[in-house]
């Protein structure tokens, strides 16, 4: 018995020396054979390890068996595994350590673009910022004029980029076309956005060279996308000097509801403010939205939004010829209906797709003339994306335009006839492209894009490609080529369906620091147009009066700087550009600067934060030199206008009342009262004295004063 | 014989089992011991390495996945590249996703989940202040949902008051009986065992010694 105690101890004591004490010890090093300090180095599968020291040296003492692996990992390098010989009682080495490839940052393709939302690092611009900046409090066109490429025209609206025209830039929602993003213009009165900036989180908007995904944009495309489902019910009620705003939000677990309704009114502002324009009907709009979320499974999200507006507004124009006034009036009336489709499919493959109705019908007066035209429009769309390897995605898709326009003219005062053109164009396009990663420093993307339009019967095939290179973790290069046509503008296709499409070809380098809260971003570009669809503006009904035998081109260099570290609680930027075009366009006779284009443009925007206070002042300066325009009385050749200055402030303030969440604003622009003036409007004929009069094109008021406040009635909102 | 063989094997393995989990606790006492001993990254560091090195092993532990999620996000705090910050909130996320798949309805899960987004607003406060405040928010709210007497919450709470303005309804005037709660609860608190979460008592008094200053200096 005790010999059987004896030796069965002696059994154990023997199984116990087989795990005899072992040494492991060695150096972690990177690539550039720095010590790595901290890393975590262990036997594989067992809780025995060692943490690096300053030194990058390791020792592990284990009595554990040693047919184990060692495994050394690190943040921001790749783990790596090293196999010991077993039955060595010391074992020693050097191991070097990679990189991790996503941990570097990715190498984004910056050039032509700016990001803005809440998340990424890469973001120029937070979605409240969106809201709040520039000097058009709750237009995002107003807030991105502010940004360098873009040619501020306070009289027309909309964004002019690059040398382009309006309706260069088209407007994409999740992914779809919108039909008339903008709302409606009268001579003098700059256009404003249809959508409240409210709806969106993430927004893209490119100067140039942007993805194959998109199309029908001979200059840039501004890609907004509506948000997911909000975290909470809310409840938001606004007024301003210009009307009213309340938004309703219900929340359920997978479900949201939402409603948005604006009014707008005018009159009590022009009342206290005395225009310099007289309005016959002040404008009035409403806008009722109301947008559906649904997850569907597990990654799956159904949107949908439906949004009606509706505006009315006339003035008297002065016209330079008779010396009278005009009476020149809008109404116009617009549905929009949106819905798309996102989730993951199995293996990768991530498929977004929706479907897009839109109804506008906008009837033009001019004293008894009335201009109508209606537009019935739909889109299906489908994208699909799925990565191809580690370096590799792929993202292709194909989508169907169909557009009607049907323009009515009834010269009232003349006769009772009126008269009608229309066209129906169906587009359909297909595009592809990929995005390679070709190293550590360098991505790629590639694509194209083919389109068919049945109604000009053309067939377009437009590539585009961009590359970056990565010069150290915070700043890389990148440059874009790429092709864009754009069917010619309704105005002109509805008179005449030959047309051929409008194309451009864009250049564009750049440079772009991102360091610790300071950005600093320098474009290059070179824009060439051709086939822009020129006439006689005499004799604009007849088709024979227009062709594509336009052409231009645009270049500058952009500048950009942003710092939110230097000043404590102060956040600034810069944005200039500097800008040489020139077209034969339109009604063109000769090859010239359009009227739209300052060859300087500069931004300057200062905002600072008040936290005992909570409040929030930005100030905004704006420089822009001299518009171009065509002096008759100086043998038609082109002048400049003074230069333009602006100087812009708003005040925010945000504050907690009875649990509720009350936020403050105003803002005042042109506050010095400077003298802006956009050109010249000339009259037709010279007078007795054989000189051409002329009115200048001037704001609709010197200064602009904006007063409003908001309220959430839920306790906290989320913006 | 061959009874007391047996009895012996089976005595034998209990005594590398029972080993095995005094392994797992004593590795992450001793770990916390060292992190709470001085407040600096190489600390946190190795309690990330040890509780990684556990995780792997016990991957239906929460604790492990805690600690390096704490760990982590601690080390953020500390960092002052703001690009590295990221990258520490991006790995203690992933530690805590791991944390909260293991056992979902945990307050001290929550509470990393609004240590983490204080963090992230580190970065950029201004454009991220805004998105990431009232998710920290929401996060505490649900911590306090699970575990009303959890005194983290409120330390954490009057922590954050302290820096909103006053107009507000914060600063240190409306930050002192807040901390007064937490403190009360801190004393009242009773950990499950000696490696459960039991932080932020010493910095809590700190912050109510500062509040109860303010107050009187005023008087």
């Amino acid at each position: 018995m005790k010999f059987s105690i004896i030796l069965i101890s002696f059994l154990f004591t023997a199984i116990h020396t087989i795990f005899c004490q072992v040494t492991i010890e060695g150096k972690i090093v990177n690539e550039k054979k720095l010590p790595i300090v901290g890393a975590n180095i262990y036997l594989k599968g067992t809780y025995e390890g060692s943490t690096s020291d300053e030194k990058g040296n390791f020792s592990i003492s284990t009595g554990l068996p040693t047919d184990k692996t060692i495994v050394i990992s690190f943040i921001g390098y790749k783990t790596q595994e090293i196999a010991v010989e077993p039955g060595k009682e010391k074992v020693s080495f050097t191991v070097i350590l990679k990189e991790n490839d996503e941990q570097i940052g990715e190498v984004v393709i910056t050039a032509g673009q700016f990001e803005a939302g809440d998340e990424k690092k890469s973001f120029i611009m937070s979605t409240l910022e969106m809201v709040t900046s520039g000097s058009s409090v709750g237009d995002i066109y107003g807030a991105i004029n502010s940004l360098p490429g873009l040619s501020v025209a306070n009289e027309e609206g909309g964004l002019l980029v690059r040398g382009g025209e309006q309706y260069e830039t088209k407007t994409f929602i999740d992914g779809m076309q919108v039909e008339s993003p903008l709302t409606a213009k009268l001579p003098n009165v700059p256009a404003r956005g249809r959508f409240s900036p409210m709806l969106f989180r993430g927004t893209v908007f490119s100067t140039g060279g942007y993805s194959a995904e998109y199309g029908e944009a001979l200059s840039s495309a501004l890609i907004l996308n509506t948000t997911a489902i909000p975290k909470k019910n809310e409840t938001d009620f606004c007024i301003n000097s210009t009307g009213l705003y309340f938004s309703k939000t219900n929340q359920w677990e997978n479900t949201s509801l939402a409603a948005i309704s604006q009014y707008g009114n005018m009159k009590p502002y022009f009342k206290l403010t005395n225009p310099d324009i007289e309005w016959k009907d002040d404008p009035v709009s409403f806008n009722q939205t109301v947008v559906f979320r649904q997850k569907t499974g597990k990654n799956g999200l159904l949107k949908g939004m439906g949004t009606y507006g509706y505006e009315n507004s006339s003035l008297y124009y002065y016209n330079v010829d008779n010396k009278n006034f005009d009476l020149v009036s809008t109404r116009n009336h617009n549905v929009l209906m949106m819905c798309t489709y996102k989730n993951e499919l199995g293996n990768n493959w991530i498929i977004q797709s929706g479907v897009s109705f839109c109804y506008d019908n906008t009837n033009l007066g001019y004293n008894y003339n009335t201009l109508k035209n209606r537009i019935g429009s739909a889109e299906i769309k489908t994208a699909l994306f799925k990565p191809l390897g580690k370096s590799v995605n792929l993202n292709f898709g194909f989508n169907t335009y169909i557009k009607d326009y049907i323009r009515t003219y009834a010269p009232t005062d003349i006769d009772t006839s009126s008269y009608h053109w229309q066209y129906q164009q169906i587009t359909g396009s297909f595009f592809v492209e990929t995005e390679i990663k070709l190293s550590k420093r360098i991505s790629m993307r590639t694509g194209g894009r083919f389109e068919y339009h049945t109604l000009l019967k053309q067939k377009i095939v437009s590539p585009r490609f961009c590359i970056a290179y990565k010069v150290s973790p915070n700043s890389q290069f990148s440059g874009c080529y790429g092709q864009f046509s754009e069917q010619p503008q309704d105005e002109n296709l509805v008179y005449n369906h030959l047309l051929h499409t409008e194309n451009a070809e864009h250049y564009i380098v750049n440079y772009q620091y991102t360091g610790d809260k300071r950005i600093f971003r320098i474009e290059a570009y070179y824009k060439n147009y051709d086939h822009l669809v020129k006439y006689d503006s005499l004799y604009s009904v007849y088709p024979e009066s227009y062709n594509n035998t336009g052409y231009g081109y645009a270049m500058g260099i952009d500048v950009f700087f942003r710092d939110n570290k230097t000043i404590k609680n102060g956040d600034y930027w810069i944005s200039y550009s500097l800008m040489d075009s020139k077209r034969n366009y339109r009604d063109d006779q000769f090859s010239q600067t359009p009227y739209f284009i300052s060859t300087h443009n500069l931004s300057v925007v200062y905002k600072h934060y008040f936290n005992v206070i909570g409040s929030y002042l930005s100030a905004e300066y704006n420089f822009a030199s001299g518009r171009p325009y065509i002096n008759p009385n100086n043998g038609f050749k082109q002048q400049h206008t003074i230069p333009y200055h602006n100087l812009s402030m708003s005040y925010y303030h945000f504050t907690k009342l009875f649990g509720k969440f009350f936020m403050f604003y105003c803002q005042v622009s042109n506050i010095p009262g400077f003298n802006q003036v956009f050109g010249y409007r000339y009259s037709k004929q010279p007078n007795a004295d054989g000189i051409y009069e002329s009115v200048p094109i001037k704001s609709i008021a010197k200064r602009f004063f904006f007063l409003g406040f908001y309220m959430s009635l839920e306790a906290k909102p989320e913006f | 014989m061959k009874k007391l063989i047996i009895i012996l094997i089976t005595v034998y393995c209990g005594i590398n089992i029972y080993a095995g989990d005094t392994t797992y606790y004593n590795a992450i006492r001793q770990s916390l011991k060292i992190a709470y001993s001085a407040y600096i990254p190489k600390n946190y560091q190795q309690l990330a390495n040890v509780c990684e090195r556990i995780a792997l092993v016990k991957s239906h532990e929460w604790l492990p996945y805690y600690y390096c999620a704490y760990a982590y996000i601690n080390m953020g705090y500390m960092e002052k590249n703001a690009d590295n910050k990221d990258k520490l909130c991006d790995k203690a996320e992933q530690f805590l996703d791991s944390a909260m798949r293991i056992k979902p309805n945990e307050p001290e899960n929550y509470i990393i989940k609004a240590l983490i987004y204080y963090g992230r607003m580190e970065v950029n406060p201004m454009i991220r202040g805004v998105l990431y405040f009232p998710k920290s928010v929401n996060a505490l709210d649900e911590a306090e949902k699970l575990d009303p007497k959890n005194p983290r919450v409120f330390y954490l709470r009057g922590r954050s008051t302290m820096s909103m303005p006053t107009f507000m309804g914060g600063g240190k005037e409306a930050a002192y009986p807040i901390l007064q709660k937490a403190l009360i609860l801190f004393s009242e608190y009773k950990t499950q065992s000696n490696i459960h979460p039991n932080w932020g008592k010493e910095h809590a008094q700190i912050l109510l010694n500062e509040c109860k200053a303010e107050i009187n200096a005023k008087k």
